[in-house]
Order: C-alpha cells, then structure tokens, then sequence
C-alpha cells in the first residue's frame, strides 16, 4: 500500500510538471524573424531599417510592383495607355481578357488589374516610409538632431515621389502621413491639394538631401539625392496645370504662369520653377551633362553614364529587381538566339513609326538604336526561324488584334533601347544594365518646353538633345525649330519606351480626341480600393 | 465512446493469423469473414488486397467519408486524404494523423509499410475529434502499428512484385497527320523529319515490389517484434519513382504480475523518391509537342526545344530535370502503464520524432536558361509527453463508470535551409557539386527556425447505466504557442450518449436481430491548420538587398499585415447514428448523419491599403456547413465448408455549403468578393482573362463549377467552328467576366461517394474485388479544349478528332462540363491458401495474383475521371492537361509463415 501511495506522489509530480509550464511555453519565440526592437539598437541599424530599406521597393521582383522593370504596373499604364506602344493580341497569346486591348483603347474599368497594382503598389510603400517615419520618431534617442533631419527629409521625399506617380495616374488621392489611422478616417483630397502637398514636402526636404549621383556606384547608389529631388519638382512644375486642375472634365485648366510655387526662399511660377531646378540639376557638384550618344546611358554598364540621373540599380549577381520590358517583346527566337526568353509581345505603333519616320529618307537616328524591325540578325547573319522562314519583324503590320494575321507573330517593331547584355540570367530579366528612371536629355526638353510656354526660346536646350554630338553624323538628323508641337515629337523620338509619353500626351492635350473623354486623362480609383474603404469616391466619368 | 462509433480498419496484409483465415483461426460464432461485424467496427481484411504502393492506399474506398486521391501520382497522393470533406479555405484540411500515441502527418503514415499497420481507426464523429481539440476537426486517422503479442517464435515473409503498364493515350495527331492538316491549312510547320509519338517516349513498363519481413515471439511477461521493409515503385514515367526502407522494433515487457507493462517502440524509414518536376508541363508537352522532332539527344547532348510553343518543351528534355527528395524518419516512444488498483490505471507515455528531408533539383541549361541547381534540407525534432490517469468501475453487473484525465505537452522545432546556383559551367554534374554554379542569387539561399509548442488538458466521464444507456463527456482545454496572445487557450466540450436498444426486453428474443444501437453525439473541435508560427507578429525578415553606402546590404522588413486576434478555426458538430446486425451477423447495417458548423473560419481577406501595409489580411470571420449520410452495408450471403460470399459497401452523402466570409474587423466590414476563383485552366492561349472554372462562391459548396453558358459551335468567317455564347443575363451583350454571362453549373466534389468490396471463397482459392465510385460531381474537359481547338496549330499539336468539329475557339463555356460519375475496379485479387496442418512447421503459406485499376466505368470522354475532385487547390475540378496515361499494375505476391 505503500508503494501505491509513493506511486501517487510520482503522478502528482508529474501532473503538476505538466499543469505548471511556465509562461514561457507557450510564448512565441522567433528565430528566423524579429521584431524591431531586437534589430534597431544602433543608429547605423536604425538608418538601415528605416531609410535605406525603403528602396528595396524602387524596382521589384513582382509583378505589379516597382516604378519600372516588371509587368502590370505603373510603367504599363504609362506606356500602353499611351499611343507610343501597344501588346497586340496575337491568337491566344497577349489576350489575357482584354487586358492589353482595355488599355490601349482606353476602355479600362474600376476593376482593371493594372489599375489596381499600381494604387496598391503606390500606398503599401507610402505605408512603409509612414512606418520608417514613425521608427524615426520612436528611436529618434539613437540618433543626432542632423541625423535625424537628414533620415526624415529622405523617407518623406520619397513619400512625395509615390504621391507624384499617385495624382498623376488617379488625381484625387487620400493624403495619408502616419501608420496610425483608421480606415475610416481616410478620405480624398483634392488633386491640388495633393499637389500643394508633395511640393512643400520636397521644398522641406530638399536642404537636407544629398548633393550626389545617384545612377553610380558609391554611398549615393540608387538614393534619392537633391539632383533627383529637382527632377521631381521639374516634373511636378511642368505638369502643375494638369495636377492643379480640380476638374480634369471641363475645357479649363489653370494657368501655369499664375500657379506660383515656393522654390527655396522664393516664389516663381510654373515654369520659372521647371527653370529653375534645371538649373539646380546643371549646377550640382555631381556634373550632369548629355552622354555623347544616347545608346550610353543604356549600356550593359550604364553606371558612369554622366546623363543618368536616377536609375534602378541592376546586377544579376546582386539585385533581385526584374527588368521584364525587353524580354516581353522579342519573339520567342529571336530572344532565344541571344540567350534569352521572349514572350513575343510589345512593339511600336503605327503612330510611333511614322514619328520615327520608319522606312523613309527622314527616319530618325534614334530609330535604329530604340526598335527591332525588319530583318533580324543575329552577328550578321539572318535569323532563321525553326519553320525556315527568315524572322523579319513586319513593322508596319502591327494591328490592336493580329489573330489569323499571317504576321500574327512577326508583326510589330520591337524594343530595343537597352544594350544586349550577355551576362543577363532568367531570361534576361536579371541583367547589368541599370533601369533608367530620370536622365538629363528629359531636364532640357523640360526646360525647353517651360521657355517656350513663357514665350521664351528654348531653342538651346531643344537643339543640345537633338543635335547631340553623335548627331552631326547622321544625315537624318534635321534641325527643327524649338515650338511645342516639336518639343512633344522630340520628346517622344527622345524618351520612347521610358515611361513619359501618357504624361506628355495629356500635357500637350493629346491624349482624348474628344472633350467628353477628358474624365480618362486619370485612371478610376480601383474597384478594391472603393470596396474596401467606402469613403473613397470614384473619379468623375467613371461613377 | 470513441469504439462505439469508430470504423476501424483492420489490416492483415501479413497477418500471422489472417494469412489463411478459414484454416488458420476458427471463425468465432458471431463473425463474418471479410466484413467482420464485431460490435461497431467493420473490419476489412486485407490480405486479399491488390497491390498497395502505400499506407494510404488502405484507406481507399474501405469507410465512409474518408477520401484518399488518386494514386498515380505519389506527390499529389501525400496531401489528398480527407475525413468529410472539406473544414477550411486556408489549409487545414488535412486529418490529424496519430501513430501510437504520437502526433504525425500523412507523409509519415505514408512510409509506415502497411504490414505493420495492425489497424487504422478513423474518429470523424462529434465526441471523438472533440477528444482532439484544437486538432480534431478535420477529422483523425489513429494508426495503431504492430506490436509482438505472447507465443513462440515465428517468422513470416511477404513479398509482392508486378509491373505496371500503360495502355490509355490521347489521340493526338501523328506525325505525317501533323504534317497533312497544318498543309491543309496553310500553315508552315518546323519540319525534323522525325515522327515521335511523345506520349509513348516518355514511358516505360514500370515496375514495383514490396518485401517485408517480420519475426517475433517471446514469453509470457515479454515479447517482441521486429520488421524491416523495401518498397521500390518505378513509376510509368522514365526516371520517376519512389523507394522505401523502413525498420521497426516493439518491445513490451510485463512486471508486478502484469500490474505494470512497459512498451518501448522504435521505428525508422527512409525513402528516396523522384517526382516529376512539373506534372501538367511534362504530359501537356508529351501531348502537344511537335511530332516531327526526333527523340533523341541533339549533337551538345541536350534537347532541342521548340520556342515558338512557349508553354510546352521537349518531353525527354523535361524528364532530365531532376526533382529528387530523401526524406528520413526516426520515432521511438516509451509508455508505462500502471494498474494501481481499485479500478485506477496510470499510463505515462513520452515520444520523440525526428525527421529529415533533403530536396535536390536540378535543371540542365537547356532546359533552363543558365541552369539551375537547388538543394534543400528540413528538420523537424517534435517530442511529446503525456500522462494519464483513468478509472473504471462497474458495479450491480450493470453499471460502469469510467474517468480519466489527462495532460500532454508538446514541443515542435523545424529547422532549414536551402541555396540554389545558377549559371552551371556544365551540365555533367547534377545537382552533385554545387561550385559548378558560377551564381548564388541572394533570393535562392535561406534559412528557417520554427517552434510550436502545445499543452493539453482532457478531461472525460462516461457512465453506463442497466448495460444500455450511456452517456459521456469530455472537456479538453488547448493552448498553442502559435496562437495569438489574447487567444492561447481554448476548450473543446463533447457530449454523447447511446442506446443499446437490443438489450432491452422487448428485443431480446428477436431472433433475427442480432444488435440495434442508437448513438447520438455533440462535439465542438478546433482546426490549427490555417495558423502558422508567429502568424500574429509583426516580425522583421530580410526581404531584399540593395546596394547602400556603396556595399550590397540586405534589407529587413514586414511580409504582412499581423492579425493579433487570430484564433483556430472551430467546429460543432452533431450526429446521430444507428448500427444495426442480423441473423448472427450475416447482415450488417449502419447508417449515420452528421452535421457540422464551421465558425471563425479563416479567410486572407483583402483589406484597404492605407491604413494597412498589405492587402491581405488573414483574419477568423467565415461560417461554412458540412452535413452528410453514411451508410454501411454487409452480408455474408454464403457461408459453407467450401463457399463463403462477402458483399460489403459503403455509401456516403455529402453535403458543404460556404455560409458567409463577411464581419467586421476592428470597425472594418470586411469581405470576400462574390465570385472567387480556386481553379484555372492554363497553357497556350488561356493565359489570364476568363479562364476560370471553378470558384467559391458564398452560399454555394467550395468549388461549383461557374462559366458561360455554350449552345454549341457556330461557324466563324473562316469556315471553322466556333463555341455559342448565351447572353444569360439578357443585357443584349456577352459578358465573361465573373458577374457577367455566367452562371454556376455544378460542383467539383462529389455529391455520393461508394465503395464495395466483393470476396468469395471456394475451398482454398479466394477472389476479391474492389469497387470505387463518386456520383454528382462534375469534371471540366479543359484538355479536349486545348487539344480540340485546331488555333493551336502549328505550334502545338491537336487531338486527331479535332479536324472533325474544326473548332477554331478557347472560349472557356460550359461545352466541355461534363459528368464526372464513375465507377472504378480498383483491384481484383485471386488467391490460393495452403491449408497447413498444425504439426508443420509452415504455418501459412499463400499466393495470390491481382490486377489494379482494372477498369473504369464512366461517361466521362477524357482520359480519366479519376482526378483531383476534393483537395481545395488549383487544380480542383479540372481536368486540364496533367492527367497521367489510364495504366494498370499486375501484381503477384507471396505470403510465408514459419
């Protein structure tokens, strides 16, 4: 019996061994991930997380994401509602439920997947310099008052970037500083608003920037440094009558030389301030000037390119940010023979051709370097395709629907613009050649375009990018004067394929033949965002 | 409770006893062979059964409710077994699986080879997944293994070897076909000069075998048993296959006059296996790829692809990429169970498992552009203690009481890591070395630690009062560490009660009727399926490098938004039930019904960026109903000295319908759109747009078939065909987006689901068949679509009776909705026994012959309807261009014992 008894005890132990477990148990201990407070204990930690983390999300991997590089995002609204270049249908291939056809036609819809991805993509890292602000604020002890300064003016100046794609793409957006608030309390503000906004926090942030490079290697790579900031605020003084506008429908539009903006201690109008941020790009230590020709800043290696101003950082042994434009483009063999993948998709418009002035005695020199078309050749010698016809890219063929065409897959020039790069991997997605966001060929045709809405000449900045000095060798390149109908074709033989065009067309009131369609100079607030936050109200025209 | 109302299926594969059932064990009085109606269990003998490439093979077809996938591909069958269905959108939907005491999961039943199996039971009702918590409401596989049991030594073997042969293809155009039709059509084709008939290429006969040696004995107070296996299963496919080797050791030892037993098991397995990189690729590409190719190496010794059909490649070129894992699995477990008198017994039990699994890819630079090679490895170390205190007592002859409590701790570490290289300098090396990589991408190499830690307390009491009535209860309480803060513990209650109506007065002397029972249960239950570790943290991880200060640096940052109210999902169930026996058992019949609730179901809804960082959010909101009718059916129609007829089935009815994803969330409505895809077709020409077939759609059962409605073809400008579009919503246009002209046209599941098993003996010789069936579900034809549709050419080759209906269309609309009914022979077994004497030293000794898969019966035009018709995934419901060819495996087997 007295075994039994001891047995008892035995049980009790163990019983209670197993009720009493500690809190610890059951408490999560991660290993694998950690909650900030382990990683933020220095300010070199504290920069890390906040500021330079922020610009993983510059380029992407996925899709949707990223200011350029992947498919189905801003880049593609920029580009394919635009009439520079178009995904024709081809058979099975590029329908993908109207996708391509609803923007090239301008027939999106609220619940358009593109329209989506980039809202979501522009305000999930609008969301992540909100947290980098309120980390900058929570661990604010670590770090020095410059320092502090330094780190908030960077993450809000890239907040007033995303906001910039934002009321450019949707125009009424919600303005939204802090991670702190309840879905309920977010509402639209008007465009200008939102304007009025991002301009005074670059003007608060732009002291505190870097003076640097930011297209090369070093401490600066990839940053967003003062010369960026002045690009951005160019952009944002050149399109300031479209983004000022409340009312995008009507025939009206403010007029650029009464919007006055403050530009450091000053106050200049519009186009003054376009002027005047040129001249603060031209006038950084970091030098910028045009490349001797264009094909420089698309180089395998385009780091040192002196024209670059802000680019995604590439490198397949490094980066994971896709460059997918090229790829989606060349047919199937063509991409092959190089080594790549293709997906046989994106090419020129007609309307595009005949700009370039595509098979004429006046084809642009630009032409050859920005486009496949014609024959292709692979060192020389034709490619041949496995059915043993010559691939020859049938520019002129290209339609919005090419099914039963017999170009259905040879029809369309197709990108060129970015060097070959033998080293590229995945298809060529992963590659050297970093992706060129803002260049200085853009700050002139900028400058040139303000001086002439002044009534001033922009001749010299006009002529500096068309006759570049590669130029005097080509016999193609005919001087032109420096008006606002050629500052847009030069823009577009300039910046094809660099994600301006849509801009441009609405700019110069050539992006809606008719005045009812103005509503679709903006894109619908997506159908998720509207479901999601019932405070939102739906662009006009799209109610 | 849990043996009132469970479905044990007993395994004698090599059972000592069961090798020759009618010489070697005299029948008892009440039992039928093959559908032994013992209380309420139906005890499916199994040693007339035909080839089993597995454990879960066993399952197939024996109980009701149960669903095991399709066998032939061994990757997908790992994750395909259910218990009523489906319990959860997220995950979770796979039954908790118990081995000996100790926790486990499919992959691991699956290396148990099923001779060591003494039986499975299967715990689907309310009372008995309650006794699981927060793990049981998927339902619970208990797997009891083999164990020595007293007598003197013996050694037996069991052995089966077969081959497997395919002998169903699609009808695809051959190559001077290829040639004529694309000519007929004006159409230039890459033209090799071969003719390759891909689907035939790419297969082989395959072969299988099972060896399987098991010796035991021992005395009175202890004995022991211990088995080693192989297992080789090369499947139809060339270079796909999987092997096995497993060893297992049980000790049990008595002391104190038997008041104390300890039991101490072992158990190993190892097990290489080759999978096919990408099943729809390789058969889509066996199918569609150019027939003019030859099959053979090109001169640098890869395969030469076809660019211009960009979603297929080369077939052979596809089995050179290598998709190998070898997975290990070590558990031994201690239990010592104490009789202390005055009806109280204490069981203490402790376990420890450790698993490993190595993952080593490799593709071949023409396959890949660059190459690629990816080696991986997991850990998983999970431990388990357990004590249990339980006391019965009966009294007067007709009451009896039963208590017990119970506390278990369990702990879980998996540990990983993975790196992948690109840029192979050749193609020589396999995934062998990995320096032949001039890459190493910061995205291909990583490395995980995870812990889950759970405490358990139960508690249960049953009383039965006049040897009739009973009820019982149990409580448990569980808390998980991967739970979110506010919700570590939750408590499981069940009540069930019963009838044993044959025991009352005015039924004893029926004659006729040998046991009535009626049995009634509620439980609440729990599902942790959906809920990984740190689910409700916001947690930093790397998630990318960039290049700052002039040096590559990683980045850190959130992957979603952190929901720290996330709870498991939960389930009451009901059910009623009846077991009823006749004429000594000659007849047997159940039947039972189930309903079950599924709240604070889990659901990643998309939520509004800002405020949120990310889109989704995973949060406990869905309500989803299950409701069913089993029934279960046995006679034994002869029974003589030389003839014995078994017929066996079970039927299942069932029934799911998702109720609601809606509620609020701090303030926020949230919810799911109405029309939600789970199922896609893909391949050429379906790439986006409307190409969705089967949704969830609220009020519906997961997966209903939702598409256009076609009248049938129409021609187009060019003379071909084209599918009829109705306008169903009569707006005057034709909408094929969700919302759209469309409507929901059928579910993906079955509605009824049979199985039956059929034996007869004569003398020494035994037949046995097998008979699977599902009913009321439908298959989407998206292969015929594809392969119908004569747009594809050149690039892709078509199905031959394309070029009759001319269809030049991949409109997705309900033309290729078919009935999925069908009724399989899954194997039929012919067997000798010799009748051994009991003064030989042999004591059984049988031979048996089986055909698997013999036939299908079914409307069905494709292929096979035999697809995935019940895991919640992308390819649910849709038969698109990934089923294996129709084969059948011909198997013979010995049984030795000495």
């Amino acid at each position: 019996m007295k075994d039994i008894l001891n047995q008892y005890k035995i049980i009790l132990v163990l019983c209670s061994l197993l009720l009493v477990p500690g809190c610890g148990f059951l408490t999560e201990d991660p290993h694998s991930g950690q909650p900030e407070q382990k990683v933020i204990t220095t300010a070199e930690s504290l920069h890390q997380l906040a500021v330079i983390s922020l610009y993983d999300n510059i380029g992407s991997a996925e899709e949707g994401k990223g200011l350029q590089g992947t498919y189905r995002g801003i880049y593609d609204l920029q580009t394919f509602a635009s009439d520079e270049a178009i995904i024709p249908v081809r058979g099975g291939d590029w329908l993908d439920g109207g996708l391509w056809m609803d923007l090239y036609f301008h027939t999106w819809q609220p619940d358009n997947e593109v329209v989506a991805n980039a809202w979501i993509y522009l305000y999930q890292f609008i969301g992540l310099c909100n947290r980098s602000m309120d980390l900058l604020n929570t661990y604010r002890s670590l770090l020095s008052a410059w320092e502090y300064a330094e780190y908030t003016a960077e993450v809000s100046a890239l907040r007033a970037l995303c906001y910039t794609y934002l009321i450019d793409l949707y125009g009424r957006v919600p303005i939204v500083t802090t991670l702190d608030i309840n879905v309920l309390d977010i509402v639209q503000a008007e465009r200008s608003e939102v304007f009025r906004f991002i301009w005074n926090e670059l003007q608060q942030a732009y002291p505190y920037l870097f003076d640097a490079r930011s297209n090369k290697h070093g401490e600066y790579y990839g940053r967003l440094t003062q010369p960026v900031a002045a690009f951005l605020m160019m952009k944002l003084a050149l399109n300031a009558e479209i983004w000022m506008d409340d009312d995008w429908t009507d025939q009206a539009r403010p007029d650029g030389r009464t919007i006055m903006l403050k530009c450091d201690e000053r106050e200049l109008n519009a186009w003054q301030a376009v002027c005047y941020y040129g001249d603060a790009v031209r006038s950084s230590i970091a030098g910028y000037a045009l490349c001797s020709s264009q094909s420089d800043c698309f180089a395998v290696f385009n780091e040192d390119a002196v024209e670059n101003i802000f680019t995604i950082p590439m490198d397949p042994a490094v980066y994971r940010n896709r460059f997918q434009n090229l790829f989606r483009s060349l047919h199937y063999q063509h991409a092959a023979a190089l080594g790549y993948g293709g997906e046989n998709g994106s090419c020129a418009t007609l309307r595009t051709l005949d700009v370039f002035g595509y098979d004429t005695p006046e084809e642009d020199y630009r032409f050859a370097s920005s486009f496949y078309a014609g024959v292709v050749r692979i060192n020389g010698a034709p490619l041949i395709l496995s059915n043993g016809d010559v691939l020859i890219y049938q520019a002129r063929e290209v339609r919005p629907v090419l099914t039963g065409s017999p170009y259905i897959a040879t029809a369309g020039a197709r990108m060129q613009k970015y060097a070959f790069d033998p080293a590229g991997i995945f298809d060529g997605q992963l590659r050297n050649t970093d992706i060129v966001l803002f260049r200085y060929a853009d700050v002139l045709l900028m400058e040139a375009e303000a001086k002439v809405r002044m009534g001033q000449s922009g001749q010299e900045e006009f002529d500096q990018v068309r006759s570049r000095e590669a130029c005097s060798f080509h016999l193609e390149c005919i001087p032109r004067e420096a008006t606002l109908e050629n500052i847009y074709y030069e823009r577009w033989l300039e910046l094809m394929w660099e994600g301006w065009h849509r801009q441009d067309m609405i700019r110069f009131g050539k992006y809606s033949s008719l005045p009812e369609d103005n509503y679709l100079q903006v894109f619908p607030i997506p159908q998720v965002a509207l479901q999601t936050n019932t405070n939102l109200r739906q662009n006009k025209g799209y109610e | 409770m849990k043996r009132y109302t469970s479905v044990i299926v007993q395994l004698a594969v090599v059972t000592l006893i069961a090798v020759s059932p009618a010489q070697a064990q005299p029948p008892e009085p009440e039992s039928v062979q093959g559908i032994d109606a013992v209380k309420d269990t139906l005890r499916v003998e199994t040693a007339k059964r035909g080839y089993l490439s597995n454990a879960l093979d066993v399952l197939s077809g024996q109980t009701a409710g149960v669903t095991v996938g399709s066998n032939t591909n061994p990757e997908a069958m790992l994750s395909s077994v259910r218990v009523r269905g489906n319990h959860s959108l997220t995950g979770g939907n796979e039954p908790l699986v118990i081995v000996d005491g100790m926790s486990s999961d499919l992959r691991t039943l699956a290396t148990i080879f099923p001779g060591d199996i003494e039986s499975f039971t299967i715990l689907k009702d309310a009372a008995q997944t309650a006794q699981y918590g927060a793990r049981g409401a998927a339902g619970v596989i208990e797997v009891r293994t083999r164990r020595g049991s007293t007598g003197k030594f013996s050694i037996s073997y069991a052995g089966d070897a077969g081959f497997t042969h395919a002998d169903k293809f699609l009808p695809m155009l051959s190559a001077d076909e290829y040639r004529r039709v694309t000519a007929a059509r004006g159409l230039h084709i890459a033209d090799e000069g071969a003719d390759t008939d891909w689907q035939r290429v790419i297969l082989r006969n395959g072969f299988v075998q099972n060896h399987h040696l098991a010796l035991g004995g021992g005395t009175e107070t202890s004995y022991y048993r211990g088995s080693v296996s192989f297992s080789q299963n090369n499947s139809i496919v060339k270079e796909m296959g999987t092997r096995n080797f497993t060893a297992k050791v049980d000790v049990t030892q008595h002391a104190l006059n038997k008041r104390l037993t300890f039991d101490l098991g072992l158990f190993g397995a190892i097990g290489r296996n080759q999978y096919i990189n990408n099943v729809q690729k390789l058969f889509y590409s066996a199918a569609a790829f150019n027939p003019t190719f030859p099959a053979e190496r090109n001169s640098s010794g890869g395969y030469d692809g076809y660019a211009d059909a960009s979603q297929i490649n080369n077939p052979l070129g596809l089995l050179d990429i290598q998709k190998h894992n070898e997975a290990m699995h070590f558990n031994t477990h201690l239990s010592m169970q104490a009789d202390l008198g005055l009806g109280l017994n204490l069981r203490a039990y402790g376990s420890y498992s450790y698993d490993a699994d190595e993952d080593s890819h490799f593709y071949p630079t023409y396959m890949e552009s660059t190459g690629k090679v990816y080696r991986g490895a997991g850990k998983s170390n999970v431990w388990l203690a357990s004590v249990q205190l339980s006391y019965a007592h009966a009294w007067a002859d007709r009451h009896r009481l039963e208590a017990s409590l119970l506390a278990e701790m369990q702990g879980r570490v998996s540990t990983g890591f993975h790196t992948t290289i690109n840029r192979l300098a050749s193609d020589a090396f396999g995934y062998d070395n990995l320096s032949i990589g001039a890459l190493r991408l910061w995205e291909g190499t990583g490395s995980n630690w995870e812990k889950q830690n759970m405490v358990s307390l139960m508690a249960a009491v049953s009383y039965t009062a006049l040897n009739r009535y009973s009820i019982g209860m149990t409580v448990r309480g569980d808390a998980s560490s991967v739970a979110s803060k506010n919700h570590k513990w939750g408590f499981f209650p069940s009540v069930s009660a019963s009838w044993d109506m044959k025991r009352e007065a005015w039924l004893q002397d029926t004659e006729w009727l040998t046991g009535m029972k009626l049995n009634a249960g509620w439980g609440l239950s729990g599902n942790m399926g959906g809920i990984a570790a740190y689910h409700s943290l916001m947690l930093m991880v790397p998630t990318g490098i960039i290049q700052a200060e002039g040096l590559p640096d990683v980045v850190l940052g959130l992957t979603r938004n952190a929901n720290p109210d996330l709870t498991w999902e939960k389930t009451h169930t009901a059910n009623v039930g009846l077991e009823t026996s006749f004429w000594h058992n000659r007849i047997v019949f159940t039947a039972d019904y189930y309903y079950s609730y599924i709240f604070d179901m889990l659901y990643d809804y998309t939520v509004s960026v800002p405020p949120f960082l990310y889109d989704k959010l995973l949060a406990n909101l869905g309500k989803m109903q299950n409701q069913g009718l089993e029934f279960g059916f046995g006679i034994a129609a002869v029974q003589s000295k030389d003839w014995d007829l078994n017929i066996g089935f079970n039927l299942t009815w069932q029934q799911n319908k998702l109720l609601s994803l809606n509620g609020y969330y701090k303030g926020e409505y949230l919810t799911a759109p109405d029309y939600t895809p789970i199922a896609s077709l893909n391949g050429a020409g379906l790439h986006g747009g409307n190409t969705d077939v089967v949704y969830q759609i609220p009020g519906y059962p997961l997966g209903v078939f939702y598409l256009p409605h076609s009248e049938g073809l129409a021609p187009d400008e060019n003379g071909d065909f084209v599918y009829t579009v109705e306008d169903l919503n009569g707006d005057g246009a034709i909408d094929l987006s969700d919302g759209g002209d469309r409507r929901v046209c059928g579910q993906a599941t079955p509605k009824v689901l049979l199985g039956s098993n059929i034996s007869v003996r004569y003398k020494q010789f035994d037949l046995s068949v097998q008979l699977n069936g599902a009913f009321g579900h439908k298959i989407y034809n998206g292969t015929a679509l594809s392969y119908m549709n004569l747009g594809s050419l050149p690039y892709y080759n078509v199905d031959r009776r394309a070029t009759d209906k001319r269809i030049n269309d991949l409109t997705v609309t309900d033309y290729w909705l078919e009935n999925g009914d069908y009724v399989n022979i899954d194997y039929v077994t012919i067997g000798w026994s010799l009748p051994c004497k009991p003064e030989w030293k042999l004591r059984a000794f049988r031979l048996s012959l089986s055909v698997n898969n013999l036939a299908t019966i079914t409307g069905y035009s494709g292929l096979t309807p035999i697809i995935n018709s019940t895991v919640l995934d992308s390819t649910l419901g849709v038969d698109d261009k990934r089923s294996y060819p129709v084969s059948r495996t011909y198997s013979f087997s010995l049984q030795i014992q000495l």
